[in-house]
């Protein structure tokens, strides 16, 4: 998943909002992807920028994810206009029920989007999941290839150091 | 998966998660194993976990006592919830130093999960050492100079606590020494910070004040140390006067505050100062049993004066003992005599034993948390070790260990009774 560069003038803009309006997203979603593309061009445009060379970094986000985003945010702006406060329950269902690659996803989506309370209720979920894990279990949810230091073939000093001085930490 | 999360994300999973579980993932990569074992990441860290701390409901309990059935001293970890107050099985705290003394340290005081303990309560040989025993690490401290360099015999009080701008640990000691019938003032002051790995003076003025020798304690609260000190308000044989004094771990200032006006004539040695809610506050019962009124003051608003108010106060049946702390329900900590632990209500509600038993001056109680402090300066504390370089006292105070089973107690109580007849005789009018 790499981040897409986007160059578009002010047309496209128009015409990225309507394409957003016909899959009929809901009101909230086109509020945030607006609200983002608005502030990156209003940035550009204070920065010193030319109107008609926009580049806008857009996350690279699956339909499946922002419908999920969207149905957080919705949520929440729901609970905080009714009732002020949000349910923690809801969050915790919300963010329980979606598998590890979805949560990544969504991890990114809160800290490309700027949506604080998912990005942390994310962060939360991931590490908690990481709790009790092993170094292994660990390299698979975040699929790291690099140079694993408790791997026997691989330089196997400095990690069997660590495992065989803090044994309780391995246990 | 890795390659596209920024490091800002990766920082932001790894500074929630507990020192254990970041131990073991120093083997995942190496850029894991740099980034967890980084000072940054280790300060960053430590914010979050006292951010967390400040937020969350769910606060966890430090129990120390000596237990006299195994002889050594005893950790456990609880959760202080309205109801309960059970036992955390994951946080299992190993006393590691049981063969540096005869009995049990002084907890000076902790600090972002890092204790500060001392030999000087039945035994002074200057031992102190800072330690983390979430993460196994422990730093022993240089011998003051007030102690190396002088012939005179000196009495140390002790400080600890973190100055947040330097980001250092830092200990400060101030060394009395008795002249007549009285003790020289000002103390000599000393600093031991971890970033500079040694003792060294202070350049502000010492304070013209005297720290009650043996009963003394501390508080770390807004950056600043705490004790109770006290001075004659005229020459020999007035009265004596106590008040706060604290020592800026910033600016390394002295200054004092006074206290509540009911406390100012108390003896010192009856006052305990400690932290409730975040706030300074005093624990004030009788040591020499012959009154039995024990309270609890709390400085609401910190600095301010007028902002102490008494939380607890009452008569004592006897039975309650030395009040150590306030739970999160308001129920109040004891040690009781008979040296069990017990969560004390209201006079008429009553109290409850909690089934934790120990020596009745051996109960150390303050708030818990988990962090990676010292996992670079510290050195590795392997099984129970006995002291590095002072293995031959050790040997000694094996012999004396099985002299008698209740030493210890009996030990306690002997040292508690002289030091009380000592400072009364001292602090009484002639």
């Amino acid at each position: 998943m790499e981040k897409q560069q986007t160059p578009f003038g002010f047309h496209k803009l128009i015409f990225i909002l309507l394409i957003l309006l016909s899959v009929s997203m809901s009101a909230l979603g086109r509020d945030i992807l607006s609200d983002i593309i608005e502030l990156k061009i209003e940035s550009h445009i204070a920065s010193g920028g030319n109107f008609d060379s926009v580049t806008v970094e857009l996350p690279n986000l699956t339909g499946k994810t922002l419908a999920k985003v969207i149905e957080y945010c919705k949520k929440h702006e729901e609970s905080s206009e009714k009732t002020g406060e949000l349910s923690e329950k809801w969050d915790g269902e919300f963010i329980g029920g979606v598998e590890v690659g979805m949560l990544m996803d969504l991890f990114l989506a809160g800290y490309e989007l700027k949506i604080k309370g998912l990005n942390d209720l994310a962060a939360s979920r991931i590490g908690g999941m990481m709790l009790g894990k092993t170094p292994e279990e660990i390299r698979v949810i975040f699929d790291i290839k690099e140079d694993p230091l408790c791997k026997k073939s691989k330089s196997p000093k400095e990690g069997e150091r660590f495992a065989r001085d803090n044994p309780w930490a391995f246990q | 998966m890795s390659d596209y999360i920024p490091q800002e994300l990766i920082l932001q999973i790894l500074t929630r998660l507990p020192p254990k579980s970041l131990l073991r993932f120093r083997c995942v990569s190496k850029s894991w194993c740099s980034l967890i074992s980084s000072p940054n990441f280790i300060a960053m860290h430590t914010r979050q976990l006292t951010l967390s701390n400040h937020f969350t409901s769910n606060t966890r309990t430090l129990i120390r006592r000596y237990d006299l059935n195994q002889r050594k001293e005893l950790y456990s970890v609880h959760f202080d919830t309205n109801q309960s107050f059970n036992i955390d099985h994951d946080a299992q705290i190993e006393f590691p130093f049981s063969g540096f003394v005869p009995s049990y340290f002084r907890i000076v005081g902790s600090c972002n999960g890092l204790l500060c303990i001392s030999d000087d309560l039945l035994g002074n040989k200057d031992t102190i050492i800072l330690w983390n025993p979430t993460i196994r690490r422990k730093l022993n401290l240089p011998i003051p100079h007030a102690t190396l360099e002088s012939s005179e015999e000196n009495v140390g009080v002790l400080g600890f606590g973190f100055d947040c701008n330097a980001n250092d640990y830092k200990v400060v000691r101030l060394a009395y020494v008795q002249r007549g019938d009285w003790y020289k003032v000002p103390p000599l002051v000393e600093v031991y910070t971890v970033k500079e790995g040694e003792w060294r003076g202070v350049s502000a003025p010492a304070p013209r004040y005297c720290i009650a020798e043996h009963f003394w304690s501390q508080a770390f609260v807004s950056g600043k140390l705490h004790w109770i000190a006290f001075q004659r308000s005229g020459g020999r044989g007035s009265m004596v006067s106590c008040l706060v004094l604290w020592f800026d771990l910033g600016n390394e200032v002295f200054g004092e505050m006074v206290l509540p006006e009911s406390l100012v004539r108390e003896s010192p040695m009856n006052m305990a100062l400690g932290v409730v809610a975040e706030s300074l506050a005093v624990f004030q019962s009788n040591r020499c049993m012959s009154g039995r009124c024990c309270s609890i003051w709390m400085m609401r608003e910190y600095g301010a004066v007028e902002s102490w108010s008494r939380l607890f106060n009452t008569d004592l049946d006897g039975h309650l003992g030395i009040p150590l702390g306030v739970r999160k329900n308001g129920e109040v900590l004891m040690a009781a005599r008979s040296g069990e632990l017990i969560s004390h209500k209201t006079r008429t509600e009553g109290s409850r034993n909690l089934g934790i038993f120990g020596t009745k001056s051996s109960f150390y109680v303050d708030s818990y948390c988990e962090s990676l402090v010292l996992l670079l300066e510290g050195k590795e504390v392997k099984g129970t070790e006995a002291s590095d370089s002072e293995s031959d006292s050790s040997e000694e105070y094996e012999e004396e260990e099985e002299e008698e089973d209740d030493e210890v107690q009996s030990r306690e109580h002997f040292v508690e009774l002289a030091m009380i007849q000592f400072l009364t005789a001292l602090l009484s009018e002639f």
